[in-house]
């Protein structure tokens, strides 16, 4: 049998042999070879010394997220609505819609009715009358105070 | 964007020939496409949750493919977000010439080889030397290997990274994709756009150049 250093179909062989992706009847023949072979062994031993060393190198866990930055980065890249570029500008009137929400502040304060009109309150309406029973009173001592009619013979 | 929208179970999952009928228009072969390109289909039809479920089985592989292309965590995470998101941008022009995953590595290997070449990766021998131990605590004296041991393993550790990252940008990406990724020699081929040959002389190269560099590790 030709060895399988030869060339790259044996190499091919050989390394599906050592990452153990070769069929049972490769496996045989490779192995009955290798016997005799001390070249085979060698290139054997030393590629799955190179399978064993990369096995050691593990990659970390990917970061929990990481579809969060991804899903965000696509919003960013969104097209936005026509009515969100209207609303971008008027942003930037923001000093001039301070000032007329102020003035319709300061309109507001100048419409509202004056001191002289709030209504009376209870305590006025309870003077008033107070004041007309004590007139009353009034007029009916005087009444009483007025020079009675003369009486009659003895 | 909503947000992240909720994966469809089981019962949503449709045969080969009603995919076909719900979008118009698709081609007779598309009913023989593997399940991958299947959600593909359906991301290009406006189907976000497809994309979640592709996002989420290939997360992992694509981020540890790019780990090792560029062998700093960080940056692998940055690429990574860069192929799901051209992945997502070209969604209303795919279509399933070839399988999924060889059309996803095949931007991740693109992503890989322009940020090595342009050198935006922050490997350095700072991020080398931290690696393996990178967020870890060094046990002693509790029966788990001893400090020194932790330092020679790092020292191993580096000097396996050391050796992939001095491989060629192709033999680079053909090692990871054969030994970490479990790719055959065509998916890889097909992945490179080369031929088999090509890539196994490739291929064959590059563990040669390995097996020298750490024979004395063996």
């Amino acid at each position: 049998m030709t060895c399988f250093t030869k060339n790259d179909n044996g190499t091919e062989i050989l390394l599906d042999y050592c990452s153990a992706t070769a069929s049972p009847k490769v496996v045989t023949a490779v192995e009955a070879h290798a016997q005799a072979c001390q070249q085979c062994r060698d290139l054997i031993a030393a590629q799955r010394g190179v399978f064993e060393s990369l096995d050691q190198w593990q990659a970390p866990e990917v970061s929990a997220n990481f579809d969060q930055r991804l899903y965000a980065r696509i919003a960013e890249q969104r097209p936005q609505p026509f009515w969100t570029a209207w609303f971008n500008g008027i942003s930037l009137w923001k000093p001039a819609l301070a000032g007329g929400l102020a003035c319709a502040a300061l309109a507001l304060v100048l419409l509202m009715p004056g001191p002289h009109e709030v209504p009376r309150t209870d305590a006025s309406k309870r003077i008033e009358h107070v004041d007309m029973d004590q007139v009353e009173q009034a007029l009916e001592d005087l009444d009483l105070l007025a020079p009675q009619p003369a009486a009659g013979p003895m | 964007m909503p947000d992240r929208p909720q994966p469809f179970t089981d019962s949503r999952v449709e045969t080969d020939m009603e995919v076909a009928a719900a979008l118009p228009g698709m081609r007779p072969e598309v009913r023989e496409v593997e399940h991958d390109a299947q959600l593909m289909l359906r991301v290009r039809a406006g189907d976000d949750s497809s994309f979640a479920l592709l996002l989420d089985k290939h997360r992992r592989p694509v981020v540890h493919f790019l780990y090792r292309m560029v062998q700093n965590q960080a940056v692998s995470e940055e690429l990574a977000q860069e192929v799901f998101l051209r992945v997502y941008r070209s969604r209303e022009r795919y279509e399933p010439t070839a399988k999924f995953t060889t059309w996803l590595y095949r931007i991740c290997t693109h992503v890989a080889l322009n940020s090595i070449r342009d050198g935006k990766n922050e490997k350095s021998q700072k991020s080398l030397d931290n690696g393996p131990l990178e967020g870890r605590e060094i046990q002693v004296d509790d029966g788990r290997p001893s400090t020194e041991q932790e330092l020679l393993n790092q020292a191993r550790l580096c000097e396996i990274r050391a050796a992939v990252d001095a491989l060629p940008g192709k033999q680079r990406v053909a090692v990871v994709m054969h030994k970490f990724e479990g790719m055959d020699y065509a998916s890889i081929a097909r992945t490179l756009e080369c031929s088999e040959s090509a890539l196994k002389s490739l291929l064959f190269r590059a563990y040669e150049t390995l097996r020298g560099r750490l024979a004395h590790l063996v």
